[in-house]
């Protein structure tokens, strides 16, 4: 992924998820952009750059997070572990998979996120509200990486998409095959 | 784009290792990075937010060229229906208060003539004197303590925290005056000269004063119980002699409990940070974080009664 779209990408995500975010909230669940765009920008930039990517935009999360800071960084990592794990099997590779990944990622790196921030504040949590809002939070989310991922497969269908992941397909069997 | 390839193991654990380190950094440099982010998103989060304003501004004048007049006409009824609604409430709690005093002068069976009050509270506003400023005055013998207080002038000056203010007898000064700024006790007048004085803080060891507990609830504020406000020389004060049967709780507001200096309201002392109840113990042990600040205060209001001129008059 080349640099200047990345950090414009990443510019974008922090001031909508400043900006916006708030004000795209449905009763106390608002959605969490930088976790969507994480996972969008970790489909595209594999590996190393994607695990690096995760731990800068965990720093900058920290940096609009009251909490203690090193949280944001411990989710963005783990959910991009979890991504980068679990996305070429067979159940998560499709649309609709990548979104039951995407959506458990982030309810368990949304409810990690909570548990620090329940245990570092020394705050008591009413437990059904906290469940409550996180599964809402979790479900707008997942929505919201839904659409993008839709809108991003039918704009790759009208540039030549389906040929790239049709080729990605085909080298994952080969490789399986030669093992 | 399916095909993810993950990170070496080695570099997920030492990212997390890092995220858990970091959850010991110091609290100055969280608010640093903090403060680094938010100077960093700015400038997109001024061009995004004058977006949604520019769309939300050309969103009303569609609609007001659409059907001109009908929004204003729609807010302007708004406003004038929850006018007259609050209108109607206070006539009937108007109504309802003059039945009150209708009833009670009945009760009491005896006319109530309103007279004057003999004092009336006036308020002289006195500046800070800064340490610098403070150190002239000695020299050219300006302070007038007197030794009757027992108070040296050097003491006043060499003290750092020391509050001293320009205005002393001359201006009608006179010892254990409050002091306030706004709405808050800063203290009240320790020591005075000819033209200034020495300010005792509310959290100085020997400060006592009545003070009243306010609960802050849903129905709004209620007075709680009365208790002696204590200085004890640090940060925060201590409120004494609530009883243990009382209800304290963490953020309730501590005012001033007497208001026979005449002013019409409570000043504000603070706000309970820590209220405890040790077993068997006939009082709480309340702390309470006053709600001044010392290293700000630059001007202050010393109250002071005057005798009312209308009784000078009329006798």
């Amino acid at each position: 992924m080349p640099y200047l779209a990345w950090l414009l990408w990443t510019y974008t995500i922090f001031v909508l998820q400043l900006t916006c975010a708030p004000q795209m909230a449905v009763g106390a669940c608002a959605p969490h952009l930088v976790l969507v765009g994480l996972l969008l920008l970790v489909a595209r930039c594999a590996g190393t750059g994607g695990m690096l990517s995760a731990v800068a935009w965990g720093l900058l999360a920290d940096g609009l997070s009251p909490d203690c800071p090193g949280t944001e960084v411990l989710v963005c990592v783990l959910v991009t572990y979890g991504w980068q794990q679990f996305r070429c099997r067979d159940l998560f590779s499709g649309l609709w998979g990548g979104a039951l990944l995407a959506g458990v990622l982030m309810l368990l790196g949304l409810a990690l996120s909570s548990l620090v921030h329940a245990w570092g504040g020394g705050v008591p949590v009413d437990l059904r509200t906290a469940a409550e809002t996180l599964l809402g939070t979790v479900l707008y989310s997942t929505g919201l990486w839904l659409l993008i991922s839709f809108a991003d497969a039918w704009w790759g269908t009208a540039a030549g998409g389906p040929r790239v992941r049709l080729m990605a397909r085909s080298v994952n069997r080969w490789s399986m095959l030669s093992e | 784009m399916h095909r993810s390839p993950g990170a070496p193991f080695w570099l997920v654990l030492a990212c997390c290792l890092g995220g858990v380190c970091l959850q010991a950094a110091p609290q100055s440099l969280a608010s640093l990075w903090r403060q680094s982010v938010h100077d960093l998103l700015q400038p997109g989060e001024r061009a995004a937010r004058g977006i949604v304003d520019a769309l939300n501004r050309g969103r009303t004048w569609l609609a007001t060229r659409e059907q001109p007049g009908s929004e204003h006409a729609d807010e302007h009824r708004r406003q004038l229906a929850a006018s007259t609604q609050t209108i109607r409430r206070l006539q009937l709690e108007l109504a309802q208060a003059h039945a009150e005093l209708a009833k009670a002068r009945q009760e009491y069976g005896l006319p109530v003539q309103p007279t004057d009050p003999l004092f009336r509270p006036e308020l002289v506003e006195a500046r800070r004197l800064g340490t610098e400023l403070a150190g002239l005055w000695p020299g050219r013998n300006v302070i007038d303590v007197g030794s009757s207080s027992g108070v040296a002038s050097a003491a006043l000056i060499v003290e750092p925290e020391t509050v001293l203010l320009d205005q002393g007898q001359q201006a009608g000064i006179a010892g254990e005056q409050p002091v306030f700024t706004g709405r808050v006790v800063v203290g009240k007048i320790a020591d005075i000269g000819r033209w200034t004085s020495r300010v005792q803080l509310v959290t100085d060891a020997g400060y006592r004063g009545f003070a009243r507990l306010v609960h802050q609830s849903s129905q709004g504020a209620r007075f709680g119980a009365e208790g002696i406000l204590e200085g004890d020389g640090t940060a925060h004060c201590r409120l004494e002699w609530i009883p243990s049967t009382a209800t304290v709780s963490v953020g309730d507001l501590v005012v001033t409990s007497q208001t026979d200096g005449g002013l019409p309201a409570p000043m504000v002392y603070g706000v309970v940070v820590s209220a405890e109840l040790t077993d068997e113990a006939p009082r709480w042990n309340i702390r309470v974080q006053p709600a001044m600040a010392a290293e700000r205060l630059q001007r202050v209001q010393v109250l002071r009664a005057v005798l009312n001129p209308l009784r000078q008059l009329t006798e």
